[in-house]
């Protein structure tokens, strides 16, 4: 497969009549340059347009999910198998259903938790902010050395944001460690 | 009346009026309302021309940007390359935006530097041309100005701060034909925008 222009062409009339699959795929494993490069190779050499992506290291494990459109999700999964064969990663293939009506978005906060670490400060936090309506829409988290890190950012039913924080204060206390909650809002300029 | 010949850059401090003196937004008459081009446009991408601020069509490109700007929910601030025109020149109204400190009401700018920049700070952007995505950005939070009015063709500088230093600055970017997309912090500072006015 060259991914010349011609055959690219005829790769996408081909996935547009057969119906565009939305796939969410995952590639975790030993980090080493050109991974990245490797699987969107991959992709575009399938007719597979990369939409949404994510990707980050987790305690050094290179970590990427992405969402893309293109070709059936076995021939992707063939198409990564090469990638993944030495055993240092693996890649997951799976359909997904487009997302339909997405729910009204809330107002966009940004919870910042630190601490000592210990068990439960992500389970404890979040259900706080569940229990209030709040959606976690983006959430990274970091250990290092004793110090425990959370930083998500979460839309919030209107109006709610004052008892929250009380809440979660307390939920703080009890772990002993800091919480803050603060606004997101864009400047639109 | 400024004494630079050809506007753009002012090298001497003493032929340039801090503030705006009395120039007003009305001296552009009435504009019309031009609709406003989103990215992947590449006009938004291209550098802006300097343009001659006293001419008729420098001048009426200011009134459609003070217009458009008028009619767009929460638009503070629009550039040429916004609506389409690669040039430097654009309008900025920060009144009554709740983060306001210092605000020069409605102006326009010409070929408009920054002449000096202090106290920079993050904090969260969009923009009318990446409708769906905001980002975070550094900008000065002390910020100096020069330019050239439309219309008169008074050079002039503008000290400002916060909120409306942020806007200028978003705007000057747009006249060098950069987006805030250029200048996020990281690979995780954009996000999809959660409210739209």
């Amino acid at each position: 497969m060259d991914g010349g222009v011609g055959r690219r062409r005829q790769r996408v009339t081909i996935g547009q009549n057969a119906r565009m699959n939305e796939l969410a795929i995952t590639v975790i494993g030993r980090d080493r340059p050109g991974i990245v490069a490797d699987v969107a190779e991959v992709l575009a050499r399938l007719g597979a347009n990369l939409t949404d992506s994510t990707m980050t290291r987790l305690r050094g494990h290179f970590a990427m999910t992405l969402i893309c459109v293109g070709p059936a999700a076995a021939e992707v999964e063939t198409a990564l198998a090469p990638l993944a064969a030495d055993g240092q990663l693996l890649a997951t293939v799976r359909a997904v259903t487009p997302d339909g009506e997405t729910a009204p978005a809330g107002d966009p906060y940004v919870m910042a938790v630190h601490g000592a670490d210990r068990m439960g400060i992500v389970a404890e936090m979040t259900r706080v902010l569940a229990d209030a309506g709040g959606n976690v829409t983006d959430l990274s988290t970091r250990l290092a050395g004793p110090l425990y890190v959370v930083v998500a950012e979460v839309e919030l039913p209107p109006g709610t944001a004052g008892e929250l924080a009380d809440r979660l204060n307390e939920a703080a206390a009890g772990l002993g460690v800091e919480v803050t909650l603060r606004p997101a809002l864009p400047d639109m300029l | 009346m400024s004494g630079a010949p050809d506007g753009p850059h002012v090298e001497e401090r003493s032929d340039v009026y801090v503030g705006l003196g009395d120039w007003t937004p009305e001296s552009l008459g009435s504009g019309r309302v031009v609709p406003v081009v989103a990215a992947p446009d590449p006009v938004l991408s291209r550098p802006g021309a300097e343009v001659d601020p006293t001419a008729e069509e420098t001048v009426r490109l200011a009134a459609d940007l003070v217009a458009t700007m008028r009619v767009s929910p929460g638009c503070v601030g629009l550039a040429a390359p916004q609506v389409g025109v690669s040039a430097q020149v654009f309008a900025v109204d920060v009144t009554g935006h709740p983060k306001t400190v210092t605000g020069h009401g409605v102006f326009v700018l010409c070929n408009a530097r920054v002449v000096e920049a202090t106290r920079w700070k993050a904090g969260r952007e969009g923009c009318m041309s990446v409708p769906d995505l905001t980002g975070d950005v550094k900008r000065a939070t002390r910020l100096v100005v020069e330019g050239v009015l439309p219309g008169s063709g008074e050079s002039v500088r503008l000290v400002t701060d916060g909120f409306e230093a942020r806007a200028l600055q978003h705007e000057i970017d747009h006249c060098a034909g950069l987006l805030f997309l250029d200048r996020v912090a990281g690979a995780h500072a954009i996000y999809q925008r959660k409210v739209y006015l």
